[in-house]
């Protein structure tokens, strides 16, 4: 439940979010979060979407089945 | 007559108001400094995390990490390898191969249990094949000698039944 308000508060208001997240120094030890909050700061949207398809693939998964799943959670 | 004429006798050998450097607490002080600096370190410093022992790398592939960006140490069973699996920034993992190193000689890799072979040196194989040559003469010789003596005796049998027969 504290994730799902976590993440709306995360489109409400992005830059907070990620101020929050730079902050949070557990996220800031895992070199790949930090690398990943970096690249959006920076506006590397691609760079992101890369370590994200790395990450599902590692996972034995796909971004569309990630996305899925996390809407059907929402009844979309 | 006064026991004590003197009335600073006592205050004279009071101790000074100065402190004097006493070398056994300086030296104990040292000592805590030192042990303080051991501590850090050693707080600082985490245990390794160890996967799990595995049969071949295979398995390490497809095993699950943590995405903590540490790396996870999966030993072989049969103790020749270390497999060491880890989370890059990019977010693929990275998997390391460690086998050990003999301290003799630090180019030579352990023996695997199927093709090990016993290597002699050059002088030992040298002094071997003179040995074996010396051998295969003398079997020569004998073979030679009793070749000759065997037609010795058919030749005297062969004689004995003409002169019989005549």
């Amino acid at each position: 439940m504290n994730n799902l308000m976590q993440m709306f508060g995360a489109i409400k208001n992005p830059q907070q979010f990620l101020q929050q997240a730079m902050n949070n120094s557990q996220i800031m030890k895992n070199p790949m979060a930090k690398n990943a909050l970096e690249m959006y700061q920076q506006g590397n949207i691609e760079g992101v979407k890369n370590l994200a398809e790395n990450l599902c693939k590692e996972k034995h998964t796909t971004v569309d089945e990630v996305k899925s799943n996390i809407l059907s959670q929402f009844g979309m | 007559m006064q026991p004590y004429p003197n009335p600073n006798y006592f205050m004279q050998y009071q101790q000074p108001q100065y402190q004097q450097p006493n070398p056994y607490m300086q030296r104990m002080e040292q000592l805590q400094q030192f042990q303080q600096t051991l501590q850090a370190p050693v707080q600082n410093q985490q245990m390794p995390t160890i996967g799990k022992i595995v049969e071949s790398i295979d398995i390490v592939k497809v095993t699950d990490i943590p995405m903590d960006g540490n790396m996870y140490y999966f030993p072989k069973a049969d103790g020749t390898e270390i497999y060491t699996k880890q989370f890059g920034m990019d977010g693929k993992t990275r998997i390391l191969t460690f086998k050990p190193v003999l301290e003799d000689e630090p180019n030579n890799l352990p023996l695997e249990g199927k093709n090990y072979q016993i290597c002699l040196s050059d002088e030992a194989t040298e002094a071997f094949m003179k040995q074996f040559e010396e051998l295969k003469e003398r079997l020569d010789g004998i073979e030679k000698s009793m070749t000759k003596s065997m037609s010795k005796t058919t030749k005297s049998t062969a004689k004995k039944e003409v002169s019989e027969d005549e």
